[in-house]
């Protein structure tokens, strides 16, 4: 088994949709058909990876200024870590994806190897583990 | 014909008073707080009404979850949801034996009972009717809304069948409510009995639905 | 004569249907009227007097607040969830990608389903979209105790954690799913 470059992911949350419920994030975050769109810390420091959260959400945005950004509710709410025995204890996947040249630390979260959409049992346990790193309220 | 299989989701009691009845607002609420303070796990608002406003316009209302209560100084209405774990019937009884010990304690005749209750079908009741009617022969008609009533001694029984299968609407009320005219007082018989009265009604319907 | 438990006088069986604008009008019709007799009787009895029930602006504005709720409450078994139903609008407005992640916008049927189950739930329910194409409806007690349902066009997903039996999960179809949910939510505060 390939060792892991990583022991925490991080996931940004838009302030639309609502997904943050009281200030804990629902389980329909961690619901994709698709897997579930993470970043690993591959050894970072928390600062520089909260900086790079940030220049994913403004790459993401691209070609829109902030009004518009706070407009359509696109503006950052919040960034979610969870760590690696978090992960392992709801037996899901975080499998590396790296997009060239925008983001070498891309993963998605799956149910297995072989499954991709978390059950929602797995969903609602990671949001309740999920620590909120940092809040823009 | 198969009656569709049917459970009791909501009820609502109302009780009417005589006519120019003196009705103090924070003795009824007080007495209906002592009666229903484990039911609610909210307390009863009492709203600032000049007493020269219209008799109707409410005076309290007292909402939880699954239970509301609202009065004015022509009735009172009571309706609660029943949770699977509970008998409607039970439950009924029960809050009929609160709200009348509240009610009497403020010596407030009561002249008239309605019971409404709101049914869940199990069944596609467009189904089941398709032996009495045609929903399809109604135009491009999208909701079907069909109604009886039938007397059983001195109370009115509504049945009123809604169906609507593009919104997933598929719904019975039962309305069971004694006559205005013959006033329950003047009749010798007590607000508690006519709503007894009604749920056996109500059993009865429960039985046979169509 | 026949008469229904609202009191109101029937010669002949009904036909009848009510949609939530019809009786958002009813209510403000009723309200208007209403208003208009306490402000006469005010006047016929006391003339304008500011610290009156009914002459003072803003108490006017508090107690029309409680009035069309009050009567919200008496007349309609529909209840009007303002949160629910502006995030149901936000989804609706949902385009492709909206999750940076290839996600679907949402149809307008499954949005309509939610309108329709929302107005007759007994709680109002927190609502997000899933990146599934379902809309989730959560409940939450502060005894830990929780539901979801995440709601399809042509079935509605279970999950429950409860006290007593634990985590759940299972699958509602048909044209009585809808029904089905709004007993459990009941269930779930009963």
């Amino acid at each position: 088994m390939a060792s892991r470059d990583w022991k925490e992911v991080y996931r940004r949350v838009k302030s639309k949709p609502v997904f943050m419920k009281e200030g804990r994030p629902s389980s329909a975050l961690f619901k994709d058909s698709k897997g579930v769109s993470v970043d690993r810390d591959a050894g970072r420091n928390l600062n520089d990876i909260i900086v790079d959260e940030e220049r994913l959400h403004a790459l993401y945005n691209g070609g829109m200024n902030e009004e518009e950004i706070k407009e359509k509710g696109e503006e950052l709410k919040a960034i979610i870590s969870l760590t690696d025995e978090q992960c392992d204890s709801v037996e899901v996947c975080v499998i590396p994806d790296p997009i060239a040249g925008e983001n070498e630390n891309h993963a998605v979260i799956q149910k297995s190897k072989t499954e991709i959409q978390l059950s929602k049992s797995q969903a609602r346990n990671l949001a309740k583990m999920s620590t909120i790193v940092k809040n823009y309220a | 014909m198969k009656g569709p299989n049917v459970n009791i989701y909501k009820i609502q009691m109302a009780y009417f008073f005589r006519e120019k009845s003196p009705i103090r607002t924070f003795g009824l609420i007080s007495s209906l707080y002592a009666q229903l303070k484990d039911v609610f796990k909210t307390e009863p608002q009492s709203l600032p009404i000049p007493d020269e406003a219209p008799e109707d316009v409410p005076r309290c209302i007292w909402n939880d979850v699954n239970t509301s209560l609202t009065f004015n100084k022509v009735r009172l209405d009571f309706t609660f949801n029943i949770p699977s774990k509970f008998n409607w019937k039970q439950l009924l009884t029960e809050f009929n034996k609160k709200i009348t010990v509240a009610i009497d304690e403020q010596e407030i005749i009561i002249d008239r009972v309605g019971l409404v209750s709101e049914l869940m079908s199990a069944d596609s009741l467009h189904e089941l009717l398709k032996e009495y009617i045609q929903i399809n022969k109604f135009n491009d008609a999208g909701e079907a809304n069909i109604s009886w009533l039938e007397s059983i001694e001195s109370y009115n029984v509504w049945t009123y069948f809604t169906i609507n299968e593009s919104k997933d609407i598929n719904k019975i009320v039962f309305d069971i409510n004694s006559l205005p005219e013959c006033k329950l007082a003047d009749q010798g018989t007590t607000g508690k009995e006519a709503m007894d009265k009604c749920a056996e009604l109500l059993k009865g319907k429960m039985i046979n639905v169509l | 004569m026949y008469y229904r438990s609202n009191n109101t006088v029937i010669n002949q069986p009904i036909f009848w249907s009510f949609n939530g604008d019809d009786l958002k009008e009813t209510i403000t019709y009723v309200m208007n009227g209403l208003f208009g007799k306490i402000e006469n009787s005010f006047f016929g009895k006391q003339g304008i007097n500011e610290n009156v029930v009914g002459y003072n602006k803003k108490k006017y504005d508090e107690l029309e607040k409680v009035y069309s709720m009050a009567y919200n409450n008496i007349n309609s078994l529909t209840k009007h969830y303002i949160v629910a139903n502006a995030t149901l609008d936000d989804i609706s407005k949902l385009e492709y990608n909206w999750n940076d992640n290839g996600a679907q916008a949402f149809s307008v049927k499954l949005i309509e389903r939610c309108r329709q189950i929302v107005s007759q739930l007994v709680a109002e329910p927190f609502v997000c979209p899933t990146a599934c194409g379902s809309i989730q409806f959560e409940y939450e007690k502060e005894n830990g105790e929780y539901i979801e349902f995440e709601i399809y066009e042509d079935r509605i997903e279970v999950y429950s954690e409860s006290l007593i039996n634990g985590e759940e999960e299972f699958v509602l179809y048909g044209i009585t799913a809808n029904d089905k949910m709004k007993q459990m939510v009941v269930d779930f505060y009963g």
